[in-house]
Protein backbone atom coordinates (compact mmCIF):
# COMPACT_ATOMS: atom_id res chain seq x y z
CA UNK A 1 0.00 0.00 0.00
CA UNK A 2 1.29 3.38 -0.92
CA UNK A 3 2.49 5.71 2.18
CA UNK A 4 -0.46 8.29 1.55
CA UNK A 5 -2.75 5.96 1.80
CA UNK A 6 -1.57 4.76 4.99
CA UNK A 7 -1.37 8.14 6.41
CA UNK A 8 -4.87 8.61 5.53
CA UNK A 9 -6.26 5.37 6.61
CA UNK A 10 -4.33 5.82 10.02
CA UNK A 11 -6.59 9.20 10.57
CA UNK A 12 -9.81 7.92 9.09
CA UNK A 13 -9.53 4.92 11.66
CA UNK A 14 -8.16 7.10 14.60
CA UNK A 15 -11.10 9.16 14.34
CA UNK A 16 -13.48 5.77 13.95
CA UNK A 17 -12.05 4.07 17.07
CA UNK A 18 -12.67 7.74 18.92
CA UNK A 19 -16.29 7.23 18.09
CA UNK A 20 -16.28 3.44 18.62
CA UNK A 21 -14.25 4.10 22.11
CA UNK A 22 -17.22 6.32 23.29
CA UNK A 23 -19.79 3.58 22.38
CA UNK A 24 -18.26 1.25 24.10
CA UNK A 25 -17.78 3.27 27.22
CA UNK A 26 -21.04 4.34 27.21
CA UNK A 27 -22.49 0.91 27.19
CA UNK A 28 -19.93 -0.10 30.42
CA UNK A 29 -20.27 2.54 32.52
CA UNK A 30 -22.92 5.13 31.77
CA UNK A 31 -25.62 2.72 31.45
CA UNK A 32 -25.88 1.69 34.68
CA UNK A 33 -24.87 -2.13 36.13
CA UNK A 34 -27.25 -3.84 34.54
CA UNK A 35 -25.46 -3.94 31.55
CA UNK A 36 -22.31 -5.40 32.91
CA UNK A 37 -25.05 -8.44 34.30
CA UNK A 38 -24.22 -11.81 32.77
CA UNK A 39 -27.15 -12.22 30.96
CA UNK A 40 -27.20 -8.66 29.04
CA UNK A 41 -23.00 -9.95 27.59
CA UNK A 42 -24.70 -12.96 26.69
CA UNK A 43 -27.35 -10.84 24.63
CA UNK A 44 -24.74 -8.45 23.26
CA UNK A 45 -22.57 -12.00 22.27
CA UNK A 46 -25.38 -13.22 20.44
CA UNK A 47 -26.55 -9.79 18.96
CA UNK A 48 -25.77 -9.25 15.13
CA UNK A 49 -25.23 -5.80 15.42
CA UNK A 50 -23.00 -5.59 18.66
CA UNK A 51 -20.83 -8.76 16.76
CA UNK A 52 -20.54 -6.39 13.86
CA UNK A 53 -19.37 -3.79 15.90
CA UNK A 54 -17.29 -5.59 17.84
CA UNK A 55 -15.29 -7.20 14.33
CA UNK A 56 -15.42 -3.98 12.77
CA UNK A 57 -13.87 -2.17 15.92
CA UNK A 58 -11.39 -4.92 16.71
CA UNK A 59 -10.26 -4.72 12.74
CA UNK A 60 -10.04 -0.87 12.50
CA UNK A 61 -8.16 -1.08 16.13
CA UNK A 62 -5.73 -3.50 14.42
CA UNK A 63 -4.92 -1.69 11.45
CA UNK A 64 -5.00 1.77 13.66
CA UNK A 65 -2.32 -0.58 15.98
CA UNK A 66 -0.47 -2.51 13.41
CA UNK A 67 0.21 1.32 11.14
CA UNK A 68 1.06 3.08 14.31
CA UNK A 69 4.28 0.62 15.17
CA UNK A 70 4.88 -0.22 11.97
CA UNK A 71 5.89 3.56 11.38
CA UNK A 72 7.88 3.24 14.43
CA UNK A 73 9.74 0.40 13.49
CA UNK A 74 10.66 2.36 10.37
CA UNK A 75 12.22 5.13 12.45
CA UNK A 76 14.00 3.10 15.36
CA UNK A 77 15.69 0.45 13.76
CA UNK A 78 18.51 1.03 11.46
CA UNK A 79 19.66 -2.78 11.17
CA UNK A 80 17.58 -3.93 8.18
CA UNK A 81 17.77 -7.41 9.37
CA UNK A 82 16.41 -6.76 13.12
CA UNK A 83 13.43 -4.45 11.09
CA UNK A 84 12.17 -7.24 9.06
CA UNK A 85 12.25 -9.85 12.55
CA UNK A 86 10.50 -6.73 14.13
CA UNK A 87 7.65 -6.00 11.51
CA UNK A 88 7.01 -9.77 10.81
CA UNK A 89 6.44 -9.78 14.94
CA UNK A 90 4.25 -6.85 14.79
CA UNK A 91 2.21 -8.30 11.98
CA UNK A 92 2.50 -11.93 13.54
CA UNK A 93 0.85 -10.25 17.06
CA UNK A 94 -1.95 -8.44 15.25
CA UNK A 95 -3.29 -11.49 13.55
CA UNK A 96 -3.13 -13.13 17.13
CA UNK A 97 -5.52 -10.24 18.27
CA UNK A 98 -7.57 -10.48 15.41
CA UNK A 99 -8.08 -14.57 15.46
CA UNK A 100 -8.51 -14.04 18.61
CA UNK A 101 -10.89 -11.10 19.20
CA UNK A 102 -12.95 -13.14 16.36
CA UNK A 103 -12.62 -16.47 18.15
CA UNK A 104 -13.82 -14.71 21.49
CA UNK A 105 -17.13 -13.03 19.55
CA UNK A 106 -18.35 -16.15 17.48
CA UNK A 107 -17.63 -19.09 20.08
CA UNK B 1 28.25 45.95 31.43
CA UNK B 2 27.63 43.06 32.75
CA UNK B 3 29.24 40.11 33.73
CA UNK B 4 28.05 36.89 31.86
CA UNK B 5 28.88 33.09 32.01
CA UNK B 6 29.45 31.31 28.42
CA UNK B 7 29.66 27.38 29.59
CA UNK B 8 30.81 25.91 26.71
CA UNK B 9 30.64 21.98 24.79
CA UNK B 10 33.88 21.78 23.25
CA UNK B 11 35.17 19.22 21.12
CA UNK B 12 38.71 17.90 20.31
CA UNK B 13 39.15 16.18 17.78
CA UNK B 14 42.95 14.68 18.44
CA UNK B 15 42.10 13.61 21.67
CA UNK B 16 37.96 12.64 20.76
CA UNK B 17 36.58 14.07 24.00
CA UNK B 18 33.89 16.50 25.01
CA UNK B 19 34.38 18.86 27.87
CA UNK B 20 32.58 21.86 29.26
CA UNK B 21 34.32 25.14 29.33
CA UNK B 22 33.37 28.16 30.67
CA UNK B 23 34.37 31.48 30.11
CA UNK B 24 33.26 34.97 31.46
CA UNK B 25 32.93 37.61 29.55
CA UNK B 26 31.84 41.26 30.03
CA UNK B 27 28.69 42.06 27.67
CA UNK B 28 26.55 44.94 26.99
CA UNK B 29 22.62 44.21 26.86
CA UNK B 30 22.28 45.20 23.14
CA UNK B 31 25.28 42.74 21.63
CA UNK B 32 24.73 39.48 20.38
CA UNK B 33 25.80 35.79 21.64
CA UNK B 34 28.28 35.79 18.38
CA UNK B 35 30.28 38.93 19.95
CA UNK B 36 30.96 37.00 22.95
CA UNK B 37 32.05 34.15 21.22
CA UNK B 38 34.41 36.78 18.81
CA UNK B 39 35.60 38.28 22.09
CA UNK B 40 36.32 34.85 23.55
CA UNK B 41 38.19 33.66 20.29
CA UNK B 42 40.10 37.11 20.21
CA UNK B 43 40.98 37.39 24.00
CA UNK B 44 40.27 34.19 26.36
CA UNK B 45 40.92 31.17 23.73
CA UNK B 46 42.00 31.38 20.19
CA UNK B 47 41.79 27.61 19.76
CA UNK B 48 37.77 28.31 20.22
CA UNK B 49 36.55 27.34 16.86
CA UNK B 50 32.93 28.11 15.26
CA UNK B 51 31.63 29.30 11.81
CA UNK B 52 30.69 32.55 11.58
CA UNK B 53 30.58 34.76 8.40
CA UNK B 54 27.55 37.97 8.03
CA UNK B 55 26.92 38.37 11.47
CA UNK B 56 23.61 39.41 10.12
CA UNK B 57 21.26 36.45 9.96
CA UNK B 58 21.53 35.95 6.28
CA UNK B 59 24.35 33.50 5.81
CA UNK B 60 23.15 30.39 7.93
CA UNK B 61 27.03 29.98 9.44
CA UNK B 62 26.35 30.42 13.01
CA UNK B 63 23.82 28.40 13.74
CA UNK B 64 24.10 26.40 17.21
CA UNK B 65 22.48 25.29 20.04
CA UNK B 66 22.11 27.74 22.78
CA UNK B 67 20.62 27.23 26.01
CA UNK B 68 18.86 23.75 24.99
CA UNK B 69 17.60 25.80 21.26
CA UNK B 70 18.78 25.76 18.12
CA UNK B 71 19.21 29.52 16.86
CA UNK B 72 21.82 31.62 15.25
CA UNK B 73 24.24 33.34 17.57
CA UNK B 74 24.22 36.38 15.74
CA UNK B 75 20.56 36.63 15.87
CA UNK B 76 20.43 36.18 19.63
CA UNK B 77 20.95 38.92 21.92
CA UNK B 78 21.97 39.46 25.44
CA UNK B 79 19.60 40.74 26.87
CA UNK B 80 17.17 38.01 26.47
CA UNK B 81 19.38 35.40 28.15
CA UNK B 82 20.29 34.68 31.52
CA UNK B 83 23.31 34.76 33.12
CA UNK B 84 25.25 31.87 31.99
CA UNK B 85 24.65 30.99 28.34
CA UNK B 86 24.89 27.39 27.52
CA UNK B 87 26.43 26.77 24.37
CA UNK B 88 26.36 23.78 22.21
CA UNK B 89 27.34 22.11 18.84
CA UNK B 90 23.71 21.68 16.51
CA UNK B 91 22.25 18.40 17.38
CA UNK B 92 22.35 14.74 15.37
CA UNK B 93 25.42 16.17 13.04
CA UNK B 94 28.75 14.81 13.64
CA UNK B 95 31.08 17.26 15.51
CA UNK B 96 34.36 18.01 13.47
CA UNK B 97 35.77 20.55 16.28
CA UNK B 98 34.01 22.23 18.82
CA UNK B 99 31.18 24.32 17.31
CA UNK B 100 31.68 23.31 13.92
CA UNK B 101 29.76 20.20 12.53
CA UNK B 102 29.65 18.41 9.46
CA UNK B 103 26.30 19.11 7.31
CA UNK B 104 27.31 16.78 4.55
CA UNK B 105 24.54 15.07 4.74
CA UNK B 106 22.06 17.77 5.21
CA UNK B 107 23.24 19.20 1.86
CA UNK B 108 23.02 15.71 0.33
CA UNK B 109 19.78 15.31 1.75
CA UNK B 110 19.18 18.99 0.38
CA UNK B 111 20.16 18.00 -3.40
CA UNK B 112 18.79 15.23 -3.13
CA UNK B 113 14.82 16.86 -3.70
CA UNK B 114 16.40 18.67 -6.62
CA UNK B 115 16.81 22.49 -5.27
CA UNK B 116 16.88 24.29 -8.74
CA UNK B 117 14.54 25.07 -11.37
CA UNK B 118 13.19 22.53 -14.09
CA UNK B 119 11.53 24.15 -17.07
CA UNK B 120 12.40 22.79 -20.68
CA UNK B 121 9.80 25.40 -22.29
CA UNK B 122 12.20 28.05 -24.24
CA UNK B 123 12.38 31.10 -21.77
CA UNK B 124 10.16 34.09 -22.65
CA UNK B 125 12.59 37.35 -24.06
CA UNK B 126 13.27 38.61 -20.55
CA UNK B 127 12.34 36.45 -17.66
CA UNK B 128 9.85 34.07 -16.61
CA UNK B 129 7.13 36.28 -15.20
CA UNK B 130 5.35 35.16 -11.92
CA UNK B 131 1.65 36.83 -10.66
CA UNK B 132 2.54 38.40 -6.93
CA UNK B 133 -0.41 35.96 -5.68
CA UNK B 134 1.84 33.06 -7.27
CA UNK B 135 5.04 34.82 -5.79
CA UNK B 136 2.86 34.87 -2.73
CA UNK B 137 2.66 31.37 -2.35
CA UNK B 138 6.55 30.81 -1.69
CA UNK B 139 7.12 33.69 -0.16
CA UNK B 140 7.82 31.89 3.06
CA UNK B 141 9.54 29.38 1.85
CA UNK B 142 12.46 31.37 -0.03
CA UNK B 143 13.32 32.97 3.25
CA UNK B 144 15.51 29.69 3.91
CA UNK B 145 18.92 30.26 4.87
CA UNK B 146 19.28 26.74 5.06
CA UNK B 147 21.16 26.86 8.51
CA UNK B 148 20.34 23.61 9.93
CA UNK B 149 18.46 24.50 12.59
CA UNK B 150 15.48 23.11 11.71
CA UNK B 151 16.80 19.54 10.89
CA UNK B 152 18.52 19.19 13.55
CA UNK B 153 16.28 20.04 16.40
CA UNK B 154 14.09 17.16 14.69
CA UNK B 155 13.43 14.10 17.10
CA UNK B 156 12.84 11.74 14.27
CA UNK B 157 16.19 12.83 12.71
CA UNK B 158 18.13 12.03 15.71
CA UNK B 159 16.77 8.22 15.06
CA UNK B 160 16.27 8.05 11.73
CA UNK B 161 19.53 8.68 9.56
CA UNK B 162 17.57 8.07 6.08
CA UNK B 163 14.90 10.87 7.25
CA UNK B 164 15.15 13.95 5.03
CA UNK B 165 14.54 16.48 7.15
CA UNK B 166 12.23 19.42 7.69
CA UNK B 167 14.45 21.73 5.38
CA UNK B 168 14.68 19.62 2.53
CA UNK B 169 10.92 18.99 2.13
CA UNK B 170 10.80 22.32 2.67
CA UNK B 171 12.82 23.09 -0.37
CA UNK B 172 10.78 20.80 -2.20
CA UNK B 173 7.87 22.72 -1.33
CA UNK B 174 9.57 25.78 -2.49
CA UNK B 175 10.12 24.53 -6.06
CA UNK B 176 6.67 22.33 -6.11
CA UNK B 177 4.44 25.37 -5.96
CA UNK B 178 6.47 27.91 -7.40
CA UNK B 179 4.10 28.80 -10.62
CA UNK B 180 7.74 28.77 -13.08
CA UNK B 181 8.66 24.95 -12.42
CA UNK B 182 7.78 21.92 -14.05
CA UNK B 183 9.30 19.39 -12.57
CA UNK B 184 6.57 19.01 -9.62
CA UNK B 185 6.30 15.09 -10.81
CA UNK B 186 10.05 14.10 -10.16
CA UNK B 187 9.72 16.11 -6.86
CA UNK B 188 7.32 14.98 -5.27
CA UNK B 189 8.57 11.33 -5.95
CA UNK B 190 11.38 11.79 -4.27
CA UNK B 191 9.81 13.16 -1.26
CA UNK B 192 6.74 10.60 -1.34
CA UNK B 193 9.19 7.86 0.26
CA UNK B 194 8.84 5.80 3.17
CA UNK B 195 11.59 8.19 4.70
CA UNK B 196 10.58 10.84 3.36
CA UNK B 197 7.20 12.74 3.82
CA UNK B 198 5.55 10.40 5.96
CA UNK B 199 7.62 10.48 8.71
CA UNK B 200 6.85 14.00 9.66
CA UNK B 201 4.79 13.57 12.68
CA UNK B 202 4.15 17.59 13.52
CA UNK B 203 6.35 17.95 16.16
CA UNK B 204 7.02 21.59 15.87
CA UNK B 205 10.51 21.65 16.87
CA UNK B 206 11.50 22.71 13.44
CA UNK B 207 9.62 25.81 13.73
CA UNK B 208 10.79 26.27 17.24
CA UNK B 209 14.28 26.73 16.07
CA UNK B 210 13.51 28.35 12.71
CA UNK B 211 15.90 31.64 12.92
CA UNK B 212 13.71 33.24 10.08
CA UNK B 213 10.29 31.91 11.51
CA UNK B 214 9.13 29.75 9.48
CA UNK B 215 5.83 27.63 9.78
CA UNK B 216 7.55 24.31 8.25
CA UNK B 217 5.43 22.40 9.81
CA UNK B 218 2.54 23.86 8.11
CA UNK B 219 4.51 23.91 4.55
CA UNK B 220 5.13 19.95 4.97
CA UNK B 221 1.25 19.23 6.11
CA UNK B 222 0.37 21.17 2.66
CA UNK B 223 2.41 19.02 0.67
CA UNK B 224 0.84 16.21 2.82
CA UNK B 225 -2.65 17.63 1.52
CA UNK B 226 -1.48 17.91 -1.80
CA UNK B 227 -0.41 14.25 -1.77
CA UNK B 228 -3.74 12.77 -0.86
CA UNK B 229 -5.07 15.35 -3.43
CA UNK B 230 -2.86 12.87 -6.30
CA UNK B 231 -3.93 10.05 -4.52
CA UNK B 232 -7.73 10.42 -4.95
CA UNK B 233 -7.18 12.24 -8.78
CA UNK B 234 -5.47 9.17 -10.01
CA UNK C 1 24.17 7.95 0.59
CA UNK C 2 26.25 6.89 3.66
CA UNK C 3 25.73 8.92 6.67
CA UNK C 4 27.11 8.05 10.51
CA UNK C 5 23.98 6.72 12.10
CA UNK C 6 22.26 8.42 14.66
CA UNK C 7 22.48 6.59 17.84
CA UNK C 8 20.51 8.61 20.05
CA UNK C 9 16.89 8.26 20.66
CA UNK C 10 16.25 11.27 22.86
CA UNK C 11 18.54 13.98 23.68
CA UNK C 12 17.99 17.65 25.53
CA UNK C 13 16.78 19.41 23.60
CA UNK C 14 13.95 22.33 25.43
CA UNK C 15 10.86 21.13 26.16
CA UNK C 16 7.28 22.85 24.34
CA UNK C 17 3.95 21.39 23.69
CA UNK C 18 4.19 19.77 20.36
CA UNK C 19 7.71 17.68 20.97
CA UNK C 20 6.11 16.75 24.77
CA UNK C 21 2.66 15.94 22.93
CA UNK C 22 5.00 13.98 20.67
CA UNK C 23 6.58 11.82 22.80
CA UNK C 24 3.55 10.83 25.06
CA UNK C 25 1.57 10.11 22.10
CA UNK C 26 4.36 7.51 20.98
CA UNK C 27 4.29 5.99 24.86
CA UNK C 28 0.50 5.85 25.29
CA UNK C 29 0.37 4.63 21.82
CA UNK C 30 2.39 1.60 22.58
CA UNK C 31 0.82 1.10 26.09
CA UNK C 32 -2.80 0.56 24.33
CA UNK C 33 -1.43 -1.92 21.90
CA UNK C 34 -0.20 -4.09 24.79
CA UNK C 35 -3.51 -3.07 26.80
CA UNK C 36 -5.18 -4.62 23.69
CA UNK C 37 -4.02 -8.21 24.66
CA UNK C 38 -4.97 -8.00 28.53
CA UNK C 39 -8.22 -6.82 27.20
CA UNK C 40 -9.27 -9.82 24.76
CA UNK C 41 -7.66 -12.10 27.82
CA UNK C 42 -10.57 -10.73 30.33
CA UNK C 43 -13.44 -10.58 27.42
CA UNK C 44 -12.85 -14.41 27.00
CA UNK C 45 -13.49 -15.06 30.15
CA UNK C 46 -16.89 -13.58 30.12
CA UNK C 47 -19.31 -16.19 28.37
CA UNK C 48 -18.25 -18.93 31.12
CA UNK C 49 -21.18 -17.90 34.05
CA UNK C 50 -18.33 -19.45 36.51
CA UNK C 51 -15.27 -17.39 35.11
CA UNK C 52 -17.67 -14.25 34.89
CA UNK C 53 -18.22 -14.49 38.69
CA UNK C 54 -14.27 -14.69 39.40
CA UNK C 55 -13.86 -11.88 36.70
CA UNK C 56 -16.30 -9.46 37.93
CA UNK C 57 -14.80 -10.30 41.60
CA UNK C 58 -11.32 -9.08 40.16
CA UNK C 59 -12.85 -5.97 38.60
CA UNK C 60 -14.67 -4.77 41.63
CA UNK C 61 -10.72 -4.35 43.29
CA UNK C 62 -10.56 -0.93 44.10
CA UNK C 63 -6.82 -0.57 42.52
CA UNK C 64 -8.38 -2.30 39.60
CA UNK C 65 -11.05 0.75 39.51
CA UNK C 66 -8.53 2.86 39.77
CA UNK C 67 -6.34 0.99 37.06
CA UNK C 68 -9.59 1.39 34.48
CA UNK C 69 -9.90 5.43 34.97
CA UNK C 70 -5.70 5.39 34.36
CA UNK C 71 -6.78 3.76 31.27
CA UNK C 72 -9.26 6.00 30.01
CA UNK C 73 -6.37 8.82 30.92
CA UNK C 74 -4.34 7.22 28.52
CA UNK C 75 -7.01 6.53 25.87
CA UNK C 76 -8.04 10.09 26.33
CA UNK C 77 -4.65 11.62 25.78
CA UNK C 78 -4.10 9.56 22.72
CA UNK C 79 -7.14 10.28 21.35
CA UNK C 80 -7.34 14.13 21.70
CA UNK C 81 -4.07 14.44 20.76
CA UNK C 82 -4.90 12.69 17.64
CA UNK C 83 -7.62 14.87 16.64
CA UNK C 84 -5.08 17.45 17.04
CA UNK C 85 -2.81 16.00 14.71
CA UNK C 86 -5.69 15.20 12.48
CA UNK C 87 -6.60 18.89 12.72
CA UNK C 88 -3.52 20.59 12.08
CA UNK C 89 -3.07 18.29 8.99
CA UNK C 90 -6.64 19.28 7.88
CA UNK C 91 -4.80 22.51 7.22
CA UNK C 92 -6.15 24.39 10.24
CA UNK C 93 -3.44 27.32 11.17
CA UNK C 94 -0.48 26.01 12.66
CA UNK C 95 -0.01 28.94 14.80
CA UNK C 96 -3.34 27.22 16.71
CA UNK C 97 -1.47 24.16 18.02
CA UNK C 98 -0.49 25.17 21.15
CA UNK C 99 -4.05 26.55 21.92
CA UNK C 100 -5.80 23.40 20.85
CA UNK C 101 -3.02 21.68 22.85
CA UNK C 102 -4.03 22.90 26.51
CA UNK C 103 -7.79 23.15 25.16
CA UNK C 104 -7.52 19.45 24.86
CA UNK C 105 -6.29 19.24 28.00
CA UNK C 106 -8.80 20.90 29.45
CA UNK C 107 -11.29 19.08 27.81
CA UNK C 108 -9.49 15.48 28.72
CA UNK C 109 -9.45 16.51 32.47
CA UNK C 110 -13.16 17.64 32.42
CA UNK C 111 -14.28 13.84 30.41
CA UNK C 112 -11.39 12.24 32.89
CA UNK C 113 -13.46 13.22 36.01
CA UNK C 114 -16.99 12.53 34.73
CA UNK C 115 -15.57 8.93 33.29
CA UNK C 116 -13.85 8.59 36.64
CA UNK C 117 -16.94 9.28 38.80
CA UNK C 118 -19.11 6.82 36.57
CA UNK C 119 -16.27 4.04 37.03
CA UNK C 120 -15.71 4.35 40.62
CA UNK C 121 -19.92 4.64 40.86
CA UNK C 122 -19.85 0.76 39.21
CA UNK C 123 -17.93 -0.70 42.50
CA UNK C 124 -20.66 -2.88 44.94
Amino acid sequence: MKEVTQWFLQRITGLLLFIGLMVHFYVMHFEGPSSIEHSSIIERFSNPYWITFDIFFLAILSYHGFNGLWGMAIEYIKSERLLRVIQISILFSVVVILIFGVFIVLK
Amino acid sequence: MKKYKFKIKRFDPEKENFRWEEFSVDMKPMERVLDGLDRIKDYADGSLTFRRSCGHGICGSCAMKINGRNSLSCQTLIKDMSETIRIEPLEAFPVIKDLVVDMDDFFKKNDYVLPYLINDEPPPERERLQSPSEQEKILESITCIMCGSCTSSCPIYWTDNQYLGPSSILKAFRFIFDSRDRGKKERLEKILQPHGLWRCHSIFNCVESCPKEIDITGHITELKRLALKNRFRS
Amino acid sequence: MTVKPNKKILRPYKWHTGFLAWIIHRLTGVLLFFYIFLHLYLTNKLKDPEEYKATITFMNDPFIKLGEIGLLGLVLTHALNGIRLTLIDLGLPTKLHKIIFWGSVCVGFVILTIGGLYILRGIK
